[in-house]
């Protein structure tokens, strides 16, 4: 009975914590890009008289997109006006595109989400598997040439990386598409590039926890009983080494929704990363303000299921790393 | 007949300082149904002395000498021989109790494993089997308990889950290395009753490695006592108790809350570079030149006691 | 602290000299890339835009005429400048306030658990991005965007050593004669945070650079003409197919950078007494 309520109290606090990350990152966001009312009317003036947002616009347009948006008022009923929209489902509407800012999002998740999912699994099935192999051969060429490479994964800048892949894979030898959306060939370069990365950092982690619960009492308890170094793997060493690596997970979604960013922008791939570059180029605020709000959303709810794994692995632990 | 026979045994380890002699050419015997005490202070190898039994130290050590176990030298065994004898035949009960168990696993599971890899039991057996050892040590609700995780047991209770962890398939002869320390005085006492009814029922040997000497008194046969890599003296417990022979002995006996408490003079010294004559020399209020330049044999004072020391030479 | 030994520990790691090395010739580049680089960066010789690499020029030429290797040069200094200011500041103002705030506990520490909690894993480069956005590309805005989130690194590390040390009874044997909560930080505390410190400044140097470069990449960095490896790298794009040079040379730049920096840290890392190191 006890437990059931710990469990229950801990799950209401990291909902509290998520809710909270919600509202302070999308509410820094929002005072960062409304801050400059006089920037905003200016630049809605540019989409919406001059449909260009190189040429300036004249004071009387400004005037008028500040009147017709109430972009007088001030920040804070602006900021009420905002979080009412969005509890309403309202984002707001795209200043280039003028479609909803909800819609343009919407249309884009799919195919970050694609994207994200493939890399994480590329980075679980290379980088776990070469950690553990490493820890065990520890000190042989194996896990020389697993380490170093590892160690080069997370120098290597992804912008980089996707660049000198496409060099070689698209230009020079012709095997893969460069940039499109359509079907799984356009996903693959895409895909490593991301995976890379997190890959190489979850090398490393699995090879340096496994090799950390090797060392522990309990592993030569369960030698002095008689088990296999096999079953002593599994059984025994398996679980304890994942504890660290699940905290990590959580981490490296976030680089990797970072990394969507830049990946997208290469790769021409219509996900929620690249709108949100476009929407900074083109001082789309509604939209930037939108992307940031799905991002963290995203993020959060990945962690909030990364976390709830926790209790699966370690029994000393009933709840969430935050707690 | 001897159950465990060390001969001439040799652990070193390989450190950035140099080449550490843990145990530094040791013999000793274990008969059927006894239980032999090896006593000495922190550092002296007496832990080291008993991983090596089952080779159960770390990858950087090396181990020389012979260890024969009912006819066969223990050392040459390949891996697989060795596993059915560990946890079998011979079980080692380590130390500190909360890192020695795994966090992650109930303690049920933990015990089932013994019984499903010697004894070819089923899962479900394994489990009858590790619940009716959990009763024996004197766990209450036994079924219940075995589903939960070490964090969940007191100190004294992890203690008697290790103990049931080691008996669980009847070893011929039990390892049991500082069985009641950090524990309070009256979990203590429990436990050695424990420990005493068991091994009087089941008729095993026991090594029984430990720094107190009132604890060895209750429970052993023989005392060995180690010092520095070596041992000091061997006798019978109630030989030694009535008349230690080494000045050691007497010293560590003298040391004892429950006498005058006098500590020995000194400390212990490094084991990389020992010195040439008696180790214990430097410490030693009756050392004589002849110590610090001669190495002391192993020899005997009286039946049923020997001691290395130019004393009885 | 042991200082012989740990400096031994670090000699016998080969990457990690080969990641001294590779920086001090990197840092000599920057410091004294008027005298080394053969070409200035701005002169634009059309004629001779988008040649191949070469005798004369070693890494070939830009869309400007431009000399890549000089280019690659100077933008050493660009990416040190940048970088090193980033985690100069970073790594004062985090310590600290990780110092105080570990030390005095109270609200000031709530809030600062909360705030790394809630920043630190958050995709740090999309909040750059945001910054940038909207205030604008350019070098200033690069390092303050860079840098608002970085602190909070050193924050917690700091704040990690300080606690471990602060219950210690070397410190309450200080208080006990009389030292000030001042002289204790300074003295006692600070001291035993530096180890994990330093190993947290050569591995942050490494992703900074990355993160400068990135944001370099989007066209929100340093701008051109100011010569920066992801600048670089964000010109030269578009010739990716004809003229791949362009998008080799300052990337691999990168990537030694960061590798040098990465193979440092790690081996001060595993050099430095793991006692000593609170974090991993």
């Amino acid at each position: 009975m006890l437990f059931a309520y710990s469990t229950l109290f801990k799950f209401l606090r990291r909902l509290c914590i998520f809710c909270l990350v919600l509202v302070a990152s999308s509410t820094l966001v929002f005072i960062t890009l409304h801050s400059l009312p006089g920037e905003r009317a200016e630049v809605m003036a540019r989409y919406i008289f001059l449909g260009n947002v190189e040429i300036s616009p004249s004071n009387e347009e400004i005037q008028l997109i500040k009147q017709k948006f109430d972009l007088d008022k001030s920040l804070l009923s602006q900021y009420r006006d905002w979080v009412t929209g969005i509890l309403h489902g309202d984002l707001g509407r795209s200043y280039k595109s003028n479609r909803p800012v909800l819609e343009e999002i919407t249309l884009r998740l799919p195919a970050t989400f694609t994207l994200a999912s493939v890399s994480v699994l590329i980075s679980l099935l290379i980088g776990i598997p070469l950690g553990l192999l490493a820890a065990i051969r520890q000190n042989s060429i194996l896990d020389y040439i697993c380490s170093t490479g590892a160690i080069f994964g997370i120098s290597i800048p992804n912008f980089w990386l996707a660049l000198m892949l496409i060099l070689t894979f698209s230009i020079t030898l012709d095997i893969t598409p460069v940039i499109g959306y359509s079907g799984a060939s356009h996903l693959i370069l895409p895909a490593i590039t991301l995976g890379t990365s997190s890959a190489a950092v979850l090398m490393r982690l699995t090879r340096s926890s496994l090799l950390e619960v090797m060392r522990q009492d309990y592993i030569r308890t369960a030698k002095g009983k008689g088990l296999a170094s096999r079953d002593i793997l599994i059984t025994h060493s398996l679980k304890n080494a994942l504890i660290p690596i699940i905290t990590m997970i959580g981490l490296e979604f976030g680089h990797l929704l970072g990394g969507t960013v830049i990946i997208e922008t290469i790769f021409a791939w219509p996900g929620i990363g690249r709108l949100l570059i476009d929407s900074i180029s083109a001082r789309d605020i509604p939209v930037i303000q939108g992307c940031v709000l799905f991002i963290t959303i995203m993020y959060m709810l990945l962690n909030f299921i990364v976390d709830s794994l926790y209790p699966m692995v370690d029994p000393r632990i009933g709840g969430s790393q935050f707690a | 007949m001897s159950l465990l026979s060390i001969e001439h045994l040799e652990s070193q380890f390989v450190t950035e300082d140099g080449l550490v002699k843990a145990v530094d050419n040791v013999d000793l015997e274990i008969d059927r149904s006894e239980t032999l005490g090896l006593v000495g202070e922190s550092g002296c190898g007496k832990t080291v002395l008993a991983l090596s039994i089952l080779k159960l130290l770390s990858e950087n050590t090396k181990i020389n000498g012979k260890i024969v176990y009912k006819g066969k030298d223990l050392l040459k065994l390949n891996d697989a021989d060795l596993q059915a004898i560990r946890g079998k035949e011979i079980a080692h009960i380590f130390q500190n109790p909360l890192n020695s168990l795994n966090p992650v696993l109930s303690v049920g599971f933990q015990i089932c494993e013994p019984f499903m890899l010697h004894q070819n039991a089923r899962k479900a057996q394994a489990l009858r089997e590790a619940v009716k050892m959990l009763n024996l040590v004197g766990i209450p609700l036994p079924s219940e308990r075995a589903k939960e995780y070490p964090h969940e047991f007191s100190g004294g209770m992890r203690q008697r889950v290790m103990i049931a962890m080691g008996l669980a398939c009847r070893p011929s002869l039990i390892i049991a290395d500082e069985p009641t320390r950090g524990l309070d005085p009256t979990i203590q006492a429990q436990v050695v009753e424990l420990m005493k009814e068991l091994i009087e029922t089941s008729g095993a040997s026991m090594l029984l490695i430990t720094h107190d000497l009132s604890l060895a008194a209750e429970l052993c046969d023989k005392i060995a006592v180690m010092y520095s890599g070596e041992i000091l003296e061997y006798a019978d417990t109630k030989e030694f108790f009535k008349k230690p022979a080494h000045p050691y002995s007497v010293g560590f006996l003298e040391s004892l809350p429950s006498r005058s408490m006098k500590p020995i003079r000194g400390t212990s010294l490094s084991l990389i570079n020992p010195p040439r004559g008696c180790r214990f020399c430097p410490r030693c209020d009756q050392s004589t030149k002849k110590c610090k330049d001669i190495h002391p044999e192993l020899k005997k004072v009286k039946d049923g006691q020997f001691a290395r020391c130019h004393l009885y030479a | 602290m042991p200082k012989s030994r740990n400096v031994n520990e670090f000699i016998k790691n080969k990457a990690s000299v080969a990641g001294l090395i590779i920086i001090l010739i990197l840092s000599m580049a920057a410091i004294f890339a008027d005298f080394i680089s053969p070409y200035s960066t701005d002169t634009i010789a059309l004629k001779e835009k988008l040649m191949p690499p070469s005798f004369e020029h070693l890494m070939g030429t830009d869309q400007l005429g431009r000399d890549v290797l000089s280019r690659v040069i100077y933008g050493t200094r660009t990416t040190f400048e940048l970088s090193i200011m980033v985690v100069a500041f970073t790594a004062t103002f985090g310590v600290l306030v990780g110092i105080i705030s570990g030390f005095y506990r109270g609200i000031i520490d709530e809030i600062l658990m909360r705030l790394i909690d809630v920043l630190l894993a958050f995709p740090s480069i999309i909040l750059a991005l945001v910054v940038v956005g909207a205030l604008g590309p350019g070098i200033f805005n690069t390092v303050l965007a860079v840098s608002l989130v970085g602190w909070l690194y050193y924050a917690r590390v700091a704040r990690a050593s300080t606690l471990s040390i602060r219950e210690t009874e070397y410190v309450e044997g200080a208080r006990a004669i009389g030292c000030t909560d001042s002289y204790i930080c300074l003295h006692y505390i600070l001291p035993n945070c530096l180890p994990p410190i330093i190993v947290l400044i050569t591995l942050n140097l490494g992703s900074v650079i990355l993160t400068i470069a990135a944001l370099g990449y989007l066209g929100m960095g340093a701008q051109p003409p100011t010569p920066e490896w992801g600048t670089m790298l964000n010109e030269g794009k578009e010739y990716l197919r004809d003229c791949p040079w362009l998008s080799v040379f300052p990337g691999l730049m990168i990537m030694i950078a960061v590798l040098a920096f990465n193979f440092i840290g790690d081996g001060l890392r595993d050099a430095i007494d793991p006692r000593q190191m609170v974090i991993k």
